[in-house]
């Protein structure tokens, strides 16, 4: 019997393993050390914008004051692209502003993309050197956070959001923020 | 035959290899880094790329690490350094952003305790059943 005890670790740590690894995409598992602390300073040009008309800049201080959605995207990023619909269905609910940061990424790449998929943002800003990634916790694209109207991050999603997420936890979230 | 089939198997376990790099090689510009001026904050700024890790390349520090993130984390680092912070304040603030995991050598807390004592931990099976195995083959032999 003493025999198979290394077959058994082997087995033991490979099912410990395949189970670890099958659980899915893990990058959202780890709990946001954002969460709970209000959004970092940040500003960079603004490249398209609803409201402003082109002044000031795509920066924290635009956001202040009421609820926000934040989204980090790229014209080169699949992922993005894959939750570009989704972002469109939440800005069609018209209940949560939605704010768009292009990151690494060129002004004419942007405006083509969003021409060509829909525009669902207030507003855009192009962080076009990566002076925002440490300062935000950005870990690539596409990646969102919800800011609360003090400006503090009630969530933050390291992927590309489905419609799932958006029906179970996002919409909820900027009902319960709105109502606040 | 034999020899055909081992080089078979090295190409396969190589592309393999060079496909789990895959994701890693996602640059969308390529820039070179720029140093700082000072020596030796440049030197402490390469030692502190070796401890913290490279959020999209699982593995890999940011001082190797050819992806965006990596580089955007080592100017960020090169910036605190020349802005006067400390080794551990700037480990803290990275922390602060990312999360433990953010360091390569994770802290010793009751979360990761099991993940730096489960290789000891293994070790020491592995002599155990070792020295089991021995003990019971010099029985066998008379």
């Amino acid at each position: 019997m003493v025999r198979f005890f290394p077959l058994l670790v082997l087995v033991f740590i490979g099912a410990g393993l395949a189970i670890g690894m099958l659980r899915g995409a893990g990058k959202n598992d780890y709990q946001s050390p954002l969460l709970g602390k209000k959004l970092a300073d940040f500003s960079v040009p603004i490249l398209l914008d609803d409201e402003q008309e082109g002044e000031g800049d795509f920066s924290s201080k635009m956001l202040a004051g009421k609820p926000a959605f934040i989204n980090a995207f790229a014209s080169w990023c699949e992922g993005c692209l894959a939750e570009h619909q989704t972002l469109m269905k939440l800005a069609a609910y018209g209940k949560v502003r939605i704010y768009g940061l292009a990151w690494k990424d060129k002004p004419e790449a942007v405006t083509e993309y969003l021409n060509k998929n829909g525009n669902p943002f207030t507003s855009v800003g192009l962080d076009a050197s990566g002076k925002t990634t440490v300062a935000l916790g950005l870990s690539g694209v596409p990646e969102s956070f919800v800011i609360d109207k003090n400006g503090i991050v009630v969530f933050h999603f390291r992927s590309a959001i489905t419609d799932e997420v958006l029906e179970k936890t996002i919409l909820p979230l900027v009902e319960k923020l709105n109502n606040d | 035959m034999i020899s055909h089939l081992k080089l078979i198997a090295s190409v396969v376990s190589l592309s393999l290899l060079l496909l789990i790099c895959a994701p890693c090689n996602y640059s969308y510009a390529l820039t070179i880094d720029e140093p700082l001026p000072d020596r030796i904050e440049e030197q402490r700024a390469k030692e502190l790329f070796y401890d913290i890790r490279c959020v999209v390349c699982a593995g890999e520090a940011i001082a190797d690490s050819p992806a965006e993130v990596a580089r955007d984390m080592r100017h960020n680092v090169r910036e605190m350094i020349a802005a006067g912070k400390s080794d551990s304040e700037i480990k803290e603030e990275l922390v602060g952003k990312y999360g433990d995991y953010i360091l390569m050598k994770p802290p010793l807390k009751s979360g990761t305790l099991v993940l730096w004592l489960a290789p000891w931990a293994m070790l020491l099976l592995a002599i155990a059943w070792f020295v089991v195995s021995l003990y019971r083959k010099s029985r066998t032999i008379k």
